[in-house]
């Protein structure tokens, strides 16, 4: 088997396997909902399927690139070279001797992870469970963010509004703070209150628009409506550990002034609540780099 | 507030859910008097901050809603009448414009490549938007204020400097082209080619970098292509720069990797620039014009260079690649030849110069051109600028006749038997003249171009401009007439009699179209104010010593203004007031 199919396999496995063992509850709050979905730390199973899966979406970024730059050379494709593309984002190890190895562990390597888990929990939402994403049913998924260069947008859905010929766009905005739930809650925020002020506008257009392609014929003609009516979904994802209490059927008045007049906007919190935080991201980089040598 | 062809386009956006046509439209003119008010300083607190938003809204759901009609439907197949791709790409534009006219507060982070700072993109975005729809003048008003930065060669070091190089390059190319500047040479650092990396490890950051150099690489190229094709220097000039757009986008949409946008931004730019190279080609001034068919050969010969000529202007000159939405109408109704009489009823400023040379152009093939003109000045300006338009034409001589003296004292004020192929300028007086004189030098007249026909309804000249008119449809036998004006309220009508008088082939052309906005104001006074201060005002001077002559007084003053055409009726929502301090 090739590098590819391998890879594909694994990611395939991932969704496949976790979508068994994942567990879901939906909490209703006057200002949101809440998804609260558990069983990603329950052995190393889980954080193997999801090492793999990040992996996967690393390489499968880097597959996409170089596929790109062959066919605008008219030249055969490079290999991909996983390991060290892998290590370029979790590092050599897990040390934290230094201060730079601090701040690469806080601020690049476990928001990286954060934002691929969450972009597996919308491939299992797409492919097996759509209750897991209450908007509605999601047809189109982009990749996740995987470098500072790429112009895409972080974790964006196309989702299907049923019964009503509309489509929404999910917007997943995830933040890895260990014990500062009020920090990434405000932050994601101040994100969504950025793409209500327009911020974000072009590259949501931009976004949209190569997603639609991905769509069933039938499905592309419904994008200008959709534009028009403008039906969203935010999706505030804050991974933080499990010592940390919060209830998230209390209404959160920095979600009020997410509403816009005349824009359908629909917020879901989907906590990512670690048992260890520090101990899971080190063991999740730990099963990347060991699946990254194995290829 | 728009005017009556902008009101026809926004009503010929198609349907989206619940959509208020009129909403859309009074959305467009107070975004577009809340910039103008920002910017004189007036009035800006009229509208109300949640008013602004809800207009902010619509704005942006038009812009995203009917971008996607107007580019990607056509290209993901979704096919829609030209009509409504026009009209959407036209409202889609003064939405994004507006947009962003009214977001200049908005933070945007700082970024070195020109085409990934949002305001440029979104800039180009609407510029070529309005190219789409026919509206050149915006595209060129949004084009010019775009700053392209200056880099050198010299800032090409390493994959950063290659990308600003590359980037600065695509932006000019999009620049020169929504600004028809099609003339070669053109002053620009050449593209960066990146040799091939070779294989091994693969930094995906730089890799994203090294594909944006190629990608920008080709777009570029694109560009020059078509830019070249528009100018007359490659035949497949067109071909080449679709074949490009379409292997950048079909590449960066990256089959097989669904869901991945790294180059979402390539995808949209080339997708843009495919649909509006595909729809400015079809108003290409040197690919759209039919060729003379009958004549002298020399002169057909030079047609060819006079397009060209005028497509890409000189160092004095703009050039003038596209032909507007007004000429194409005259273009595919009368030519060649001219092969049928016509009365051009256009606004100021929409071309109807332009529809003259061309039909002069045309009927020098075949004889020679009278063009009338009401007034001495005016046909100096005529005179000046035709002769420059025609240069091309070798055997081809522009003559103003307007001397002061009687017609026969100049011989070289008199129409020459021997020439053949010329454009006498003249008034018609002059010209009645001329007539009485030397009928015969008439008979090879090919076209008779009348510019401010409406002087036909004046009370003293307009009896000597309708005896002239029959005089000449009597003397050349072959004669065209192009009537011109701007003031023309029932073109219809006068096409019927020029019919009746003539051979019964005359057309109306009452294109309503403008190329840009026009603003029309009615300042007013507050009557009641004025009668209560005047007295006063009017005592006070009386008091005065005698070499005062005036003094000064308050009246409040306010301004009513819409774009240009008749005002709508819907009633207030349509109006907005400005008080003046």
């Amino acid at each position: 088997m090739g590098l590819p199919e391998r890879i594909e396999e694994a990611m395939t496995h991932a969704i496949q396997y976790l979508g068994g063992v994942l567990e879901w509850e939906i909490l209703e709050a006057p200002t949101h909902r809440t998804v609260i979905v558990t069983g990603w730390n329950r052995g190393s199973l889980q954080r193997q399927a999801i090492a793999r899966y990040l992996v996967g979406l690393r390489a499968c970024a880097i597959d996409a690139a170089l596929n790109i730059r062959a066919k605008l050379e008219d030249s055969e494709e490079d290999r991909i070279e996983v390991l060290g593309n892998v290590i370029a984002i979790v590092g050599e190890d897990n040390a934290e001797e230094t201060e730079e190895q601090k701040r690469r562990k806080t601020y690049e390597r476990n928001p990286w992870i954060a934002e691929g888990i969450w972009h597996l929990c919308m491939a299992i939402a797409a492919q097996q469970h759509p209750e897991i994403h209450p908007p509605g049913v999601i047809f189109a998924l982009n990749y996740a963010h995987v470098a500072t260069k790429d112009h895409g947008l972080d974790v964006a859905a196309i989702y299907e509004i049923s019964k009503r010929d509309l489509f929404g766009l999910s917007l997943i905005e995830s933040k890895a703070y260990k014990d500062n739930i009020g920090g990434a809650i405000s932050d994601a925020v101040g994100f969504f209150r950025e793409v209500n002020k327009r911020k974000h506008s072009l590259r949501i257009r931009q976004t949209v628009q190569i997603m639609r392609s991905s769509l069933p014929g039938d499905k592309q003609a419904q994008i200008p409506n959709s534009f028009w009516k403008r039906t969203r979904a935010y999706l505030p994802n804050p991974h933080y550990d499990a010592s940390c209490r919060v209830d998230w059927t209390n209404s959160r008045p920095s979600f009020r002034t997410l509403g816009l007049d005349g824009v359908n906007i629909d917020i879901i919190v989907m906590p990512h609540i670690i048992n260890e935080f520090d101990n899971f991201f080190n063991e999740i980089a730990d099963e990347m780099r060991a699946f990254a040598r194995s290829l | 507030m728009y005017d009556e062809y902008a009101q026809r386009l926004i009503e010929l956006i198609p349907d989206l859910p619940e959509i208020d046509r009129d909403a859309c439209r009074r959305a467009l003119s107070a975004a577009y008097f809340h910039v103008i008010c920002s910017k004189l300083a007036i009035g800006q607190d009229d509208i109300s901050k949640q008013d602004l938003e809800e207009i902010q809204l619509l704005l942006r759901g038009m812009g995203d809603a009917l971008e996607s009609i107007a580019v990607f439907d056509r290209l993901n197949g979704l096919n829609r009448p030209a009509d409504v791709e026009n009209a959407s790409a036209f409202v889609a534009a003064e939405a994004l414009f507006l947009l962003a006219a009214l977001s200049v507060d908005v933070e945007e982070p700082s970024v070195e490549d020109p085409l990934l700072k949002t305001s440029n993109y979104v800039a180009i975005e609407s510029a070529l938007l309005y190219m789409i729809g026919g509206y050149d003048i915006n595209a060129v008003s949004i084009a010019r204020d775009l700053e392209v930065p200056a880099v050198g060669l010299e800032g090409a070091e390493g994959i950063d400097g290659g990308r600003l190089v590359n980037a600065a390059y695509v932006l000019s190319r999009i620049v020169a082209f929504c600004c028809g500047e099609v003339r070669r040479p053109r002053q620009n650092v050449p593209l960066i080619r990146l040799p091939h990396v070779g294989r091994g490890p693969t930094d995906y950051e730089l890799l994203l970098d090294e594909i944006r150099i190629r990608f920008y690489k080709r777009v570029g190229d694109a560009l020059d292509a078509y830019l070249d094709w528009l100018g007359g220097y490659r035949s497949d000039g067109y071909e080449n720069s679709i074949r490009i757009l379409e292997s950048v986008r079909n590449v960066s949409l990256a089959s097989g990797y669904p869901g991945y946008t790294a180059f979402a931004d390539i995808y949209h730019l080339s997708s843009l620039l495919l649909v509006v190279i595909d729809r400015t080609s079809r108003r290409s001034l040197i690919y759209n014009i039919p060729r003379p068919t009958d004549g002298d050969a020399e002169v057909i010969q030079d047609f060819v260079a006079y397009l060209r000529h005028r497509a890409r202007g000189d160092k004095t000159h703009v050039g003038r690649p596209f032909l507007w939405p007004s000429t194409l109408e005259y273009v595919s109704d009368c030519l060649p030849g001219p092969n049928k009489d016509a009365v051009v009823a256009m606004p100021t400023g929409s071309g109807k110069s332009f529809v003259a040379e061309l039909a002069t152009a045309h009927a020098l093939c075949s004889g020679w051109v009278l063009y009338l003109a009401p007034t001495n000045a005016l046909a100096h300006q005529i005179h000046r600028d035709l002769a420059h338009a025609l240069q091309p034409f070798q055997k081809v001589k522009v003559r103003p006749f307007v001397g002061w003296e009687e017609y026969t004292t100049l011989t070289e004020e008199q129409i020459d038997l021997a020439e053949r192929h010329f454009v006498a300028v003249m008034t018609p007086e002059k010209c009645a003249l001329a007539m009485r004189l030397y009928p015969e030098r008439f008979t090879n007249c090919s076209l008779c171009v009348f510019d401010e026909c409406h002087l036909l309804n004046d009370q003293q000249r307009g009896v000597t401009a309708d005896i002239l008119l029959a005089q000449l449809s009597m003397v050349a036998p072959n004669i065209r007439f192009v009537l011109m004006s701007a003031m023309v309220s029932n073109p219809k009508e006068l096409a019927e009699w020029l019919s009746s008088a003539h051979d019964g082939r005359a057309a109306p052309k009452t294109v309503r179209w403008r190329p840009s906005r026009t603003m029309r104001g009615l300042l007013f006074l507050d009557q009641n104010a004025l009668d209560a201060n005047f007295q006063p005002a009017k005592t006070e001077l009386e008091q005065l010593p005698e070499r005062r002559v005036k003094v000064k007084f308050n009246v409040p003053m306010a301004l009513i203004a819409g774009l240009s055409g008749p005002w709508t009726m819907a009633g207030p929502p349509d109006y907005r007031e400005y008080p003046f301090r």
